[in-house]
């Protein structure tokens, strides 16, 4: 394992990088790993743009509740298809190509949400853009490509971290830009909003260029070359979609990611109004506090792929999993309090922030487990997982966040009760040579047993389809108990 | 005896101060029995079911009567959603509390009154007002309340005038014509770009092929 001549940074077998220096530009595991984090950011920045300008846009517009909160779930919601389609798209054609060509496609949306004059209008232009939110599938599916396991947590983590940032950002960044656009308008707030959405119009041609001509999908060269040159598998696409569907794993982790990463996008849609109307203060006031809950995306994703990797290396997987029940549970507790705390804007602000940090490290967590459900339909995987964090968000803002009936702190502390119930999902997903929460790994049970012999047919393993994933089951015997590494070592020096 | 003449004393100048409205109120109801005629007119022409104005550009007159005599009372003017705009629209609640009320706060720019500090100490009075620029288009009635240095102590609504506020147009042809032109030059782009990068990928794949 060490430098080669080729790369600038310890690499393995499959030369994916060992180490994440986010300091480093070098081609091709750093940069890539910025274009990736850099395209998740700015379709979150644009998919919320409008949550911290709504006090503006609601009277322009004329919109009732029911219809903000339809128009926030169709920003969450169109790209569950996406999502999922992204997977697919990543695991046939490869994650540049995927990112770049949805950051482009979803540039006329925004540019469009200017000209919209109803309730119709704002919710075709929030469903356009919110597809973009299909560029995290690529972004995560990225980095596995990229980075091994002794750091695949952190690096997943970081990047999906640094992307959600973005739904922080556009809290204060949106009504900054509004505020120019207002002054340059002579003090018209209905045509200065509209102004407003020229910036994330053009970050999204811009980076969109910049993820296809600076991003490269693979440590060795880009996906048309590797499939061309045998390099890489060509994949079928029912093939692939059917090995991922078949595992349940995946759909337990659909669920609970759909309770920490849609828990996240229901927030940025809400707390900026929720702050204004339920505290009475001002819009840009509203729009910094509300900023600190999508800023802690800054450290804390990151925290929890960390802490990921850490308990990997200590436990194993069943570390992992733990990791991830134990703070998505406290992300459910934390959610009971805020709501609770719905007459002092101090104590909200407080749990709002530790929530916050939950909610993310749960993300970072989960997608230091999601790498090592499937290795040959990680990209189908990836894109179900994604996806249910927007189903998670959708059910989550139908359910808590669209009725008159319901206050937001009343809906705040029913999301909190259903976070704690859907996080015992994590208890079942059993990995037969790694175990889970509660049962131990089986003795005999091997990474070759469940990566290959589970997921290609006899014919293909004797076609040598299956030789590249030989190297990710060596890559990951890390993931394994205390007490088979030992033995493994036993038998190793016997 | 002198404990009975404090008492009458006593009541005497609490009726004279009620009778005056002296005593601050917080809510809507404790000043159901103090109330305030109020009138509209906008740009001088009466207000009639119907009736148009348009921010930034009419004004309105209000008038009122029943005011106190009190010098140092001061009168202020607010401008309240009509019913049939607050169906399903929260941020726009009915409440008690006066200063609590969001009814009558304009949350585009953000202002809790239309017009305040009137001075006041006459019974009857009137104020010209113009319509501020960035009102929401929608149905309003104006509401006058008179205080005093302890807080409200009367208010009155012009429910015989509901007057519709519209607003300037929204979509200049700058801004339509800008948004336009980037809607087909980013389509441009990205057409270009991914045609660019599929023919650069199959150069570079062909030596394999």
């Amino acid at each position: 394992m060490a430098i080669t001549k080729e790369f600038n940074v310890p690499v393995d077998s499959e030369h994916k990088a060992m180490k994440l220096n986010v300091f480093s530009f070098d081609r091709p595991h750093h940069l890539s790993f910025h274009m990736s984090w850099l395209g998740f950011f700015i379709s979150f920045v644009s998919t919320f743009a409008a949550a911290p300008m709504i006090p503006v846009i609601r009277e322009d517009l004329g919109l009732t509740k029911p219809q903000l909160g339809n128009a926030g779930l169709a920003a969450v919601t169109g790209t569950i298809i996406c999502r999922v389609l992204m997977g697919t798209v990543c695991d046939l054609i490869g994650p540049r190509l995927g990112l770049s060509v949805i950051l482009l496609a979803t540039a006329p949306f925004c540019f469009a949400m200017a000209m919209v004059q109803g309730f119709e209008g704002f919710l075709i232009c929030r469903l356009g853009i919110g597809l973009g939110l299909a560029t995290f599938v690529a972004c995560q599916f990225w980095m596995s490509c990229m980075f091994n396991s002794k750091c695949v947590g952190l690096a997943n983590a970081t990047a999906a971290g640094w992307g959600n940032l973005g739904g922080g950002v556009t809290q204060f960044l949106m009504p900054g830009i509004y505020a120019i656009c207002y002054s340059a308008t002579n003090s018209r707030a209905f045509t200065a909003w509209r102004w407003a959405y020229i910036f994330p119009g053009m970050c999204h041609t811009v980076v969109g260029l910049m993820v296809m001509y600076l991003g490269q999908d693979l440590p060795d060269g880009n996906y048309k070359v590797l499939t061309t040159s045998g390099a890489l598998e060509k994949k079928s696409s029912m093939k692939v979609n059917l090995i991922g569907m078949k595992n349940y794993r995946m759909w337990c982790m659909v669920a609970t990611y759909g309770f920490c990463f849609g828990v996240e996008l229901t927030m940025n849609n809400i707390v900026a109004g929720y702050l204004f109307d339920q505290f009475g203060v001002s819009l840009s006031v509203a729009g910094v506090l509300a900023s600190c809950y999508g800023m802690m995306n800054l450290f804390a994703r990151s925290v929890g792929g960390i802490i990921s990797d850490w308990s990997s290396n200590r436990f194993g997987m069943r570390g992992r999993l733990w990791t991830l029940w134990s703070t998505q549970t406290l992300e459910g507790v934390l959610c009971i309090f805020m709501g609770l705390s719905k007459d002092n804007l101090g104590a909200t602000i407080a749990f709002m922030v530790f929530f916050s940090i939950c909610v993310q490290a749960s993300e970072g967590a989960s997608y230091g487990i999601v790498p090592f459900i499937s290795r040959r339909a990680l990209g189908v995987v990836s894109g179900f997982i994604g996806a249910g964090g927007n189903a998670g968000a959708t059910i989550a803002t139908a359910a808590f966040f669209t009725k008159d009936s319901i206050e937001t702190y009343e809906g705040l502390q029913y999301l909190g009760y259903t976070v704690i119930g859907v996080t015992a999902l994590v208890i079942p997903i059993h990995f037969p040579m790694w175990g889970s929460m509660f049962f131990p790994a089986s003795k005999t049970a091997t990474e070759e047993d469940y990566y290959i012999h589970n997921e290609f047919t006899p014919e293909e393993i004797k076609a040598g389809l299956a030789a590249p994933v030989q190297k990710f089951c060596n890559n990951s015997r890390n993931e394994r108990p205390v007490w088979k590494r030992e033995q493994d070592a036993v038998e190793a020096s016997a | 005896m002198v404990e009975l003449k404090k008492l009458l004393i006593g009541g005497l100048a609490a009726t004279a101060m009620l009778a005056d409205g002296a005593h601050a109120f917080t809510k809507y109801s404790e000043m159901s029995s103090n109330t305030l005629g109020v009138t509209t007119t906008i740009d001088g022409g009466a207000c009639a079911a119907g009736s148009k104005a348009q921010g930034g550009l009419n004004s309105i007159n209000v008038a009122w009567t029943g005011a106190s005599t009190t010098s140092g009372n001061t009168m202020m003017v607010k401008l309240c959603y009509d019913d049939s705009e607050l169906a399903s629209k929260p941020w726009r609640k009915k409440k008690d509390i006066v200063n609590k009320n969001k009814r009558c706060k304009q949350t585009v720019v953000e202002a809790d009154y239309l017009k305040a500090g009137i001075t006041g100490g006459s019974a009857t009075g009137n104020v010209d007002i113009p319509l501020p620029l960035n009102i929401a288009p929608a149905k309003y009635f104006i509401q006058v309340l008179e205080s005093d240095s302890s807080g409200y102590v009367r208010y009155g609504d012009d429910s015989s005038c509901t007057f519709e506020v519209v607003t300037y147009d929204r979509l200049p042809q700058a801004l339509v014509g800008t948004m336009s032109f980037f809607i087909a030059f980013s389509i441009i782009v990205a057409t270009a770009g991914t045609m660019y990068d599929y023919k650069k990928q199959n150069a570079a794949a062909a030596q394999y092929a």
